[in-house]
Order: structure tokens, then C-alpha cells, then sequence
């Protein structure tokens, strides 16, 4: 909502400054977006451009020779393509400085002198067109000031305004609230109405069909008006605003509506047939043609404003083209109506067609205020357009809407807000606020809402009014201490950011991507079910949601391998989404943690080589992150999925905690990757169930430890771990660990054979081990080796 | 009698001995006379071709030997060892950098969620999480928007089904929350939101909220500035200048929004702060009685207030970053600063 500060100045005076109101109205909830000063426009003069030529040596510049009224006529290189000869336009003349400390000079442009400037909207201003120059109307006589003509001394405000306030949609909405604010009173438009002696009632009526859409629907008769250019006072009041003024007809409403907040709608009483206004529903496929010439066909269940034929206007919305007044427009019938919130808000939603009347009807009108619209804008037409108003109104409203009434408790005032809050300052807001108080007794008050706050239905909203303006500012902060809850707090929280640590510590830097997915990248998750969609995507792009989260962490590594990267390990910590039609909203929602990696670990150094990223580079990732995470008992289950090459299920004590595997060909294809790329995803809850388990401590040995390489050589077909199993089925409690430290292949070994070294350690708690013992423990796996794998020793 | 000759090889090890003075020509000492390959070595394996009864003298007399370039080597090696920690040899070259190891970061968005998990964590809040996939009830209804409302369109909605929808905020766990625990309640809930919004460099469909909820009896709007003043003063400084305005939101009455003095001007006006001295940092309010109606407590008996914000929102505010879409680029150059 645009504000004129002059408009403002109507209805109430304030000795602040633009900036002091912005922010009295910004800190009790109407925000200024915008503050507009005016400016004096020092050099700006109005110009006749009298020549107008193609400039010789560029396409889209024109050379001018404008009359300033000065005794020669200005040479102005111009560069807007709706400059001709004949018009009256802003010139900035050279040493003028426009906004933005922007100063005009003597210049030569492309060869050709130029001496000033011909303005647009933009450049002086006045608002955001840039389209061409600002063209002014042909009676502004030469040579005098711009800012004489055209006043540019008003501030504007921009409020963007929440949705619960319509009231605040219109000057008087806002000089109201600024009256209670600053304890000033509030000047309504006043006027005078002269009738004529016809009753309007005798000569049309208004039947309401639809009276759901349509609880109230009001008219007034104009005969023998003169459609004309409206008065400078009108169209500069719109003008301010950034409305364009039209004729006086159309800018009479738009006046009042800006001024009241209630739209109104005037038709061409000879357009419409017969003498009656019916409002009624729309039915199945009608079509109607609106007054910006758009053609609809209507949603049912619209309201519709008929004559005794067809359909007039588009109930709260738009009128249609078939009764619009126009320049020989005559007699005039002037609606003023309260339409159903929720019936102009679903209607304008289907219809895509969103106006300043629709924006109001769907957020609530007053429907008290009818009258008094209807009443001040016939004054305006008189006032602007003459004729004779038909005496009385055509009133149609069936159940009268009655004052919401609320009894206001003032202990409830103070325990809100948290401070006292006098009865004097309650009282001095609400009477401001257009509050009815019809009694108060014990500290309690009856009052009756104002109907243009549909907002305001209990108690507690009218405690917002009071305290946004008392200004929650006043209100002192508490500073007693909280105390904490007795329950343990945030301890999976601790946990995860824990599992974030660990990664970081491996070299992982941490991303966050896109839940939302075209279909072709989540097709790479290689996941058999289909996505959950959104029905309603902003585009194609994001149509899916994300089953993995590889398919964007693999974007990621792309787009880093293409800004010269060649080590990229990520990782993300997020939600993915599967359908679940058990659950209730229809999905399931698995918390994961994945890494990926790619290229060389380490990047540059100049100690030693560097190697590249591979399987078991991540596997050592994922078994490390495991160990400390507190798992002990990980197996590896081969598991298939299109998208990767050698998958393995990541398993423990039967529970799959998620998988890891190298991604295949031709989904790097798909980025253009040409490094392997290693990849794997964990379920949360599971890590954060096990970091939760207690340690069980074991008390290090005080003795020395024994340790043992053995190699044995077995078949190359043969994977390690039945070599492993062996180890692991040793029946003594004396080997404490033992891992494989070498594989070899290769000469003097036979073609197809490899050995495999073991390094072992035992120690015993108790006492000093003796060598013996342990070369018999050897032995015996050395036979076990040999017995069941015909695995021999190297020796 | 075939004897190694100890006094020459002696006199030849004292003279290299004399020129190794440095770790590395130690080295070298060793691998001469003590490596796998070196004299000692070979003099073993030459004493397998004696005869056997003069097996035992040469042994010894090599032991001996041994023995003495042992001990020799050692001592000389201790020493060099010494003297490189005292007094680096002029071949050292420090100015090489160490051997590369690096750590990963984490996401600013994560940091700056854990700053104000730790700041909430300490004034005795928990953390709640909730669904991503909501019904109409809980991101709508029960937070009191009324059906038909402009209130809606606030939040431009992506909806899975008819009613299930992507969460637009992330007040449905408070919801949740209040239905499963009996008051007092303070809790805070991260997560993420989705808006039908296009991507540009302020907005995109995804992003990160926080929400935080207290309820107990007798708190009023005092409480709630008092909290949140604390809130913004941790996390931002306690020099920062906090103002609340009225505003609206369906589920609060009456409604704030907080600002906080503008982090690059500090409060003078600038471009970022649109010459106002003031950022918008969060949304709060007293909870509606209806929302409390719904959840089943009495509004007579409890209150409380709940506040939101954006942490992407937050963290651009703070580190000046102009495009919000570097959070989800994966961009280790822009990660990585952080
Ligand atoms: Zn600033």
C-alpha cells in the first residue's frame, strides 16, 4: 500500500518527520518498505521538444532541439524511443543535479552537442518507468519550473502490510492507527450531499440471490454526468500514489477507494438492460469478458452482478467490459457491496486475476461502512463530473453483521504483556481505535469491535492492539534466569554433531543439496520404487524427492571437478523420502549420513606420491568411522543397485546400517567424470543407538606383549576372510588381535597364488607369555590353515 | 690362521668416523660397516669357507670389531641427534611446507546451528525434529490458519498430495510436541522448510528454520523479549541494539518481529540495512489460545511464546554473503572459508 503523506495530512495533523512516521507505523506493525522524499527539482523546466531527427551517427539516439523558453532553442541528445515533435517534457537543464547526485553537463555524444537532459520517470524520481521520457500535458506552459506544475514536495510511504489488517489499506486505516499512537484525533472526510427529488428506488432495485457471497449490496444514481479530465487536485492525489489518472469518473472511485479502503464499482447505467441488479452465483462454464478485455471462463460458485440479461461484473473482483463507462458516458450506477472473504479469495485464485478490489474483499471489508462510501464518493463525482443524485440508496442487506462484542479483562492486559498497562492508556487506545466501550465494571470492559477489523474476534487480539501501540518497545525485558528442565537434554543432538566430527576429521568438509530433484537425476539414485513427487513443482526441476542423497553429492563433486578441483571428499547429513502408504502423511522419512570421495587423497605434496581415492581407501574410511562410533562385529554383504559397481551392504549383528560401493560408469558418464568415484550412506539412528551404549573397560595388560607375522600362501581365487575365520575360530583368549598387514603376488610365488601376512599380537593379563606357548598357538593355526584350505606357510 | 684385520679396518672406521657428522653420513657409516651388505657382514660370510676349528677365533675377533663400530656409531649418532635438535645443519630446509593433512569444515549453515543449539541448550531448552512430509493439519490447521485465508498464502506451499504437503515452516512440531508432552514445554526444533519459491540469489525452495517454544504458567510478552534479547545478545554480541514491532502471524497473539542493529554499519545505515540501522532477525509472539485449545491446554491456566528464523538468512546477515544459493552448491572454495 502506497501513502501520500500530504493525502495523510487530511485527516490528521502530525509535526513529525517523514522519517519519525515510518517508523512510529513500522514499530506498530504497518511496515514502511519504502520512504520516498520529495525534491525541488532545482533546473528542471518544461520544454517543448520543436525538431526531432535521427541522430547521424547512432541508431537509437535522436537529436532534439527543445524550447525552454530561453532565447535559443537547446540541442538535446535524447536516447527514448517515444521522443517526437511537439511534445512537453521535463528538461533538466546543465547544473542541474538530479537525484542520486547525478549532475547534467555539457557534453558532446557521438559527435553531436547536447545541452541538458529530457527526463524520465525514473530519472526524476517520481517512479520506477524507465520506459521512455515522461511525456506532460500539452497545456504546461514553456519555460516554467516543473516543480510549479507538478507538486513533488509529498513524501510516499510503502507499507507492506501482513494480511490481517484490510483497514490499513487505505489513508484513513493509517491515520487511524497513527491517531491512538500519538494521542491525535482523526479528521474524517466531511461533505455535503445534494439530492435531487427522484427516489432512486423508484427507478432501479437490487435483488440479492447469492446471499452467502453477498450479505450486503448497495447502489446511488448519477444522472447527466460529464465525463472530463479530472480536476489537478484529484489526479495529483492519485498521481502520488503512482495512479494514473483516467477520467473523473473512474478517478472519483479509485479516490475514494484509496481513501476508504472499500472498493466501489461504477457502471454505464444505459449499458445495463432493464432496472434491476441481480447477484447471483456463476453457473457451469460461463464466459464473461472483463474491462481490461481479457476473456474468462468462470469457476462455479463465483458471484456474479447481473442486470435483468446478462452478467455486469465479476462480483469484488472486476467489472466487465459490456457496462464499462466510457467518454459519452451519461447516467451512472455506483455500487458499493460486501462480498463473502473466503468466496472472492478462491474465486480470484482460480481466475488468476488479483486487483485492488479483490485484495480487499478477500481479506474483509467493513460491511458497516456502506453508507458513508457510497455517500462521500457521489460527492466526489458531483464535486468533479456535475449531475443530479437520485435521492436515497438502493440498500440491500438481508442479516445484518453485527459488531463482534469481547469483554476485555484488565488483569489480562498486564499479564501478557508483562507490565501494568494504566486503564486510562487501555481506554485512551481503544477510543482511539474506534472501540465502542459499553461498559466496564470490576476492571472489565464490554466492547464492540469495529467492524473493519475482521482480525479482532477475542480478547487476546484486542491485547495486541494494545500493546503494539503502547509500543512493544515500552515493555521491559524479564531477566529472571530459566532453569533447566530435569530431563537430559539434546542428547542426540551431541551425538550427531559428534558423527559430523568425526568426518570433518577424516577430511570430509560437510554439504547441504537440494532435497528436490528433477526425475532424470533421482533415476541415478538407481533406487526400483518411484519417487515421492510434488504435485505442484515450481518447475520440472524440482519435481522429485530425494531417496539418496548421492545423486546431488555426486553433482557436487562434478561441479568441483570442474572448477579445477582434483580432490573432493564430501559429505551431508539429511532427510531422504520414500513412498510408505502405512505411514500417515504417505512417506517415510530415513535420517542419513553419506560421504563421497574422489580423485587424489591429498593434493600436491611434495613428500612422496600422491595417490588416488579407491575402494578400500573408503572402505578404511568406513570401518575406522564405524570402530569409533563403537561397532565391533561389521560384515560386508555384496548387494546390487545398477548405479554402482562393487556394492556391499554394510552390516552389524544382522541390523544393514546402509551400503558403501564405487559408482558406476555410466552414471559418471552422466557428470562427465572420468575419476572413480566412492560413495557411502549410513543410517543415523542406527550410529546414534550404538555411541549410545555403554563401554565396557577392559584393564590393559601390565605385561609385555608377544607378536607374530605368519604368511601363508593360498589359491588367488581364495577371498581373505576364510583365511580370516581361522584366526577368529582360535580357541585361546591369549591372541588379543590380529589384522592382515601384506598381500603379495608375484615371483617366486606360482601364477596363481598369493600370500597373505598376518600380523598378530598376544598378551596375557596375568603374566610374562612364554615363546613356547606361543609358537604352539602358531602351530596349531598353521595346521588348521593347511588341514582345511591347504593354505601352507611361507617361509 | 686366516684373522680379519681389525687394525686397519679400525683405523679405516675411525677416519670415517671422523668425517660423519651429520645424520646422513651416519648413515652411511652404518651401511658401510654394520648394513645387511656392509664389512661385518661379508666377514660372516666369508668365516662359513674357514675350516672349522678357526671358525670360533675369527667369530670372536669379528664380534670384537662389531663391538667396537657399534659402540662408535651409537655415540656418534646420539651426538648428531643432539646437535640437529640444538642447531639445524645448514641443508635443513624449514621453509618446506609440512606434509599436507587436511581436515574437513563444516557446513556454515551446521556451525551456525550449533552456536545456537549451544546458546538454547544453556538456557534449558530441548530439541524436538518432526517430519519433512506434513499433513494439512499440523502445518496449517492446528497453527490456526484460518481455511480461505491470505494467511495461506504467506507460504507458498508444494504440496505431495491433496493434504500432505512439504513442511512450510517448521512450526507442525510444536504442535507434535505440545500433543505429546504436558507442560512445562521449552524446546527448540531445527529443520528443513520448503517454499514454492524460484531459485534466485534470495531465495530458494529449500532452507533451514529454527523454531523455538516455551510454554509454562504467567509468561508474558516480558518473557519473551527477555529471552530473546539474551538470544541475539550471545549470538551476536552484547553490543548488539535489539527493537521489537508489532507484526502477525496466524499462530501468535500478539505478534513481534525482532530487529537487531545492523551487523555491517553497526546500526549508522547502509546499503544491506536499507539505510534502516535495523535487520530483521526473527519472528515471535505469544501463542494463540486457539493453538493452545488444540493441543488441549487451557489457555486460561498456560502461555507461552514461540519464535522462528532462517538460519541461511542468519548466517548471510552475518558474514555479508549476497547469494544464498553458495549453500547448496557444494563449492569447497566457499565452504572451505568457513
Ligand atoms: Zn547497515
Amino acid at each position: 500500500m502506497k501513502i501520500s503523506l500530504n493525502w495523510l495530512s487530511k485527516y490528521i495533523s502530525i509535526k513529525k518527520s517523514p522519517e519519525e512516521i515510518s517508523e512510529l507505523l513500522t514499530m506498530a506493525g504497518l511496515e514502511v518498505s519504502s520512504l520516498k522524499k520529495g525534491n525541488s527539482f532545482d533546473g528542471v523546466l518544461i520544454g517543448e521538444v520543436k525538431e526531432c531527427t535521427k541522430h547521424p551517427n547512432a541508431d537509437k539516439l535522436s537529436l532534439c532541439k527543445v524550447d525552454i523558453g530561453a532565447d535559443e532553442e537547446l540541442p538535446i541528445v535524447c536516447g527514448a524511443p517515444n521522443v517526437r515533435a511537439g511534445m512537453k517534457v521535463p528538461v533538466a537543464t546543465v547544473g542541474t543535479v538530479l537525484p542520486e547526485d547525478f549532475k547534467i553537463k555539457k557534453a558532446k555524444i557521438r559527435g553531436e552537442e547536447s545541452r541538458g537532459m529530457i527526463c524520465s520517470e525514473k530519472e526524476l524520481q517520481i517512479s520506477d518507468s524507465h520506459e521512455g521520457i515522461m511525456v506532460l500535458p500539452d497545456e504546461w506552459k514553456i519555460g516554467t519550473p516543473f516543480s510549479d506544475l507538478y507538486d513533488t514536495s509529498d513524501t510516499l510511504i510503502e507499507l507492506d502490510l501482513t494480511p490481517n489488517r484490510p483497514d490499513a489499506l487505505s489513508h484513513i486505516g493509517v491515520a487511524r492507527d497513527l491517531s491512538a499512537i500519538l494521542n491525535l484525533d482523526l479528521q474524517k472526510p466531511s461533505f455535503k450531499l445534494d439530492e435531487s427529488k427522484v427516489d432512486a428506488s423508484s427507478e432501479y432495485s437490487v435483488e440479492i440471490e447469492d446471499k452467502v457471497g453477498c450479505p450486503r449490496f448497495a447502489i446511488r444514481i448519477i444522472k447527466n454526468v460529464k465525463i472530463d479530465k479530472s480536476p489537478e487536485w484529484l489526479s495529483k492525489s492519485l498521481r502520488a500514489i503512482g495512479i494514473r489518472s483516467i477520467n473523473n469518473i473512474v478517478d472519483a472511485s479509485n479516490y475514494v477507494l484509496m481513501e476508504l479502503g472499500h472498493p466501489i464499482h461504477t457502471f454505464d447505467m444505459d449499458k445495463l438492460s432493464g432496472n434491476k441488479i441481480i447477484i447471483r452465483s456463476s453457473i457451469k462454464d460461463e464466459k464473461v469478458v472483463t474491462l481490461d478485455g481479457i476473456k474468462h471462463k468462470l469457476p462455479e460458485d463465483t458471484v456474479l452482478v447481473c442486470d435483468e440479461e446478462k452478467p455486469v461484473g465479476i462480483g469484488g473482483i472486476m467489472g466487465l467490459q459490456n457496462s464499462e463507462v466510457s467518454d459519452d458516458t451519461i447516467n451512472l450506477l455506483i455500487e458499493c457491496a460486501y462480498f463473502d472473504p473466503g468466496k472472492i479469495r478462491k474465486s480470484s485464485k482460480k481466475l488468476g486475476l488479483y486487483t485492488e478490489a479483490s485484495k480487499r474483499f478477500e481479506r474483509g471489508c467493513d460491511p458497516n461502512d456502506i453508507e458513508f462510501v457510497l455517500d462521500r464518493v457521489c460527492s466526489v463525482i458531483l464535486e468533479t463530473a456535475g449531475g443530479e443524485l437520485s435521492k436515497g440508496i438502493i440498500d440491500i442487506y438481508p442479516s445484518i453483521i453485527d459488531k463482534v462484542k469481547i469483554r476485555l479483562r484488565q488483569k489480562s492486559v498486564n499479564s501478557v504483556i508483562g507490565m501494568e498497562v494504566s486503564e486510562t492508556t487501555v481506554k485512551e487506545i481503544l477510543n482511539r481505535l474506534e472501540y465502542e466501550i459499553r461498559s466496564e465494571k470490576d476492571d472489565n470492559y464490554e466492547l464492540l469491535v469495529p467492524s473493519f477489523r475482521p482480525d479482532v474476534e477475542r480478547e487476546i487480539d484486542v491485547i495486541e492492539e494494545v500493546a503494539r501501540i503502547v509500543g512493544y518497545d515500552k515493555i521491559p525485558p524479564s531477566e529472571h534466569a530459566l532453569i533447566p528442565l530435569s530431563s537430559s537434554p539434546n542428547n542426540n543432538e551431541s551425538q550427531n554433531i559428534k558423527l559430523k566430527n568425526m568426518l570433518v576429521g577424516f577430511g570430509f568438509s560437510e554439504i547441504y543439496t537440494n532435497s528436490l530433484m528433477p526425475y532424470k537425476l533421482w533415476k541415478l539414485s538407481g533406487d526400483s520404487d518411484e519417487p515421492v513427487r510434488v504435485t505442484n513443482p515450481i518447475s520440472m526441476d524440482m519435481e522429485c524427492l530425494r531417496s539418496s542423497l548421492m545423486p546431488r553429492m555426486l553433482e557436487a563433486v562434478s561441479y568441483n571437478f570442474n572448477r579445477q578441483r582434483k580432490s573432493v571428499k564430501l559429505f551431508e547429513d539429511g532427510i531422504v523420502i520414500t513412498p510408505d502408504k502405512k505411514s500417515e502423511t504417505g512417506v517415510e522419512e530415513i535420517h542419513k549420513v553419506a560421504a563421497i570421495i574422489a580423485g587424489e587423497l591429498s593434493s600436491g605434496n611434495w613428500i612422496g606420491e600422491n595417490s588416488s581415492a579407491d575402494y578400500f581407501f573408503l572402505k578404511g574410511v568406513v570401518e575406522a568411522y564405524l570402530k569409533a562410533i563403537g561397532f565391533s562385529t561389521v560384515t560386508f554383504t555384496e548387494s546390487s543397485n545398477n548405479s554402482y559397481h562393487n556394492r556391499y551392504d554394510i552390516i552389524d549383528n544382522g541390523s544393514k546400517l546402509g551400503f558403501m560401493g564405487e559408482i558406476s560408469q555410466p552414471v559418471l558418464k552422466e557428470f562427465d567424470l572420468e575419476v572413480g568415484v566412492f560413495y557411502f550412506e549410513l543410517e543415523v539412528s542406527l550410529l546414534l543407538k550404538e555411541m549410545k551404549k555403554d563401554i565396557s573397560f577392559l584393564e590393559p595388560s601390565k605385561y609385555p606383549s608377544i607378536m607374530r607375522d605368519l604368511s601363508f600362501i593360498i589359491d588367488d581365487s581364495m577371498q581373505s576372510e576364510k583365511l580370516t575365520a581361522i584366526f577368529e575360530g582360535t580357541n585361546t583368549d591369549l591372541l588379543k588381535s590380529f589384522k592382515i598387514s601384506s598381500v603379495y603376488k608375484g615371483s617366486p610365488l606360482k601364477e596363481n597364488e598369493k600370500s597373505i601376512t598376518y600380523h598378530l599380537i598376544f598378551s596375557s593379563n596375568e603374566r610374562t607369555l612364554e615363546e613356547s606357548e606361543i609358537d604352539k598357538i602358531c602351530e596349531g593355526i598353521i595346521n588348521v590353515a593347511s588341514d582345511s584350505l591347504n593354505a601352507n606357510l611361507r617361509v | 690362521m686366516t684373522l680379519p684385520d681389525n687394525d686397519n679396518l679400525r683405523k679405516e672406521f675411525d677416519s670415517d668416523l671422523e668425517n660423519s657428522i651429520d645424520l646422513l653420513s651416519i648413515e652411511e657409516l652404518r651401511i658401510k660397516y654394520l648394513g645387511r651388505k656392509g664389512i661385518i657382514a661379508s666377514l660372516m660370510e666369508s668365516m662359513k669357507d674357514l675350516p672349522d676349528n678357526e671358525k670360533p677365533v675369527f667369530g670372536k675377533s669379528v664380534n670384537e670389531l662389531k663391538k667396537y663400530f657399534n659402540t662408535n656409531y651409537e655415540s656418534a649418532l646420539k651426538k648428531a641427534n643432539s646437535e640437529k635438535q640444538s642447531d639445524s645443519s645448514p641443508d635443513f630446509d624449514n621453509t618446506l611446507p609440512g606434509v599436507e593433512i587436511s581436515l574437513g569444515k563444516k557446513h556454515p549453515l551446521t556451525q551456525v546451528w550449533e552456536e545456537m543449539l549451544d546458546i538454547f541448550t544453556r538456557m534449558g531448552f530441548e530439541v524436538a525434529r518432526g517430519p519433512e512430509v506434513e499433513t494439512e493439519y499440523y502445518n496449517f490447521t492446528a497453527l490456526n490458519f484460518p481455511e480461505n485465508h491470505p494467511a495461506r498464502d504467506m507460504q507458498d506451499t508444494l504440496y505431495i498430495t491433496d493434504d500432505t504437503m512439504l513442511r512450510t515452516h517448521t512450526s507442525p512440531v510444536q504442535i507434535r510436541t505440545m500433543l505429546s508432552t504436558t507442560p512445562p514445554v521449552r524446546v527448540i526444533v531445527p529443520g528443513r522448510v520448503y517454499r514454492n519459491e524460484a531459485i534466485s540469489a534470495r531465495s530458494y525452495c529449500v532452507f533451514n528454520q529454527i523454531e523455538g517454544l516455551y510454554i509454562d504458567k504467567g509468561i508474558s510478552l516480558a518473557d519473551l523479549k527477555g529471552t530473546l534479547i539474551s538470544f541475539a545478545k550471545q549470538l551476536l554480541g552484547s553490543n548488539v541494539k535489539t527493537r521489537f514491532r508489532a507484526s502477525y502471524f496466524p499462530f501468535t497473539e500478539p505478534s513481534a518481529e525482532m530487529d537487531v542493529s545492523c551487523i555491517i554499519c553497526e546500526g549508522k545505515g547502509c546499503r544491506v540495512c536499507k539505510h534502516t540501522g535495523w535487520l530483521e532477525l526473527l519472528g515471535s509472539g505469544m501463542v494463540d489460545p486457539n493453538v493452545l485449545r488444540n493441543v488441549g491446554y487451557d489457555p486460561e491456566v498456560y502461555s507461552g511464546f514461540a519464535w522462528g528464523l532462517g538460519i541461511e538468512r542468519t548466517t548471510m546477515m552475518r558474514y555479508g554473503i549476497k547469494d544464498i544459493r553458495y549453500f547448496y552448491d557444494g563449492d569447497l572454495r566457499f565452504l572451505e572459508q568457513f
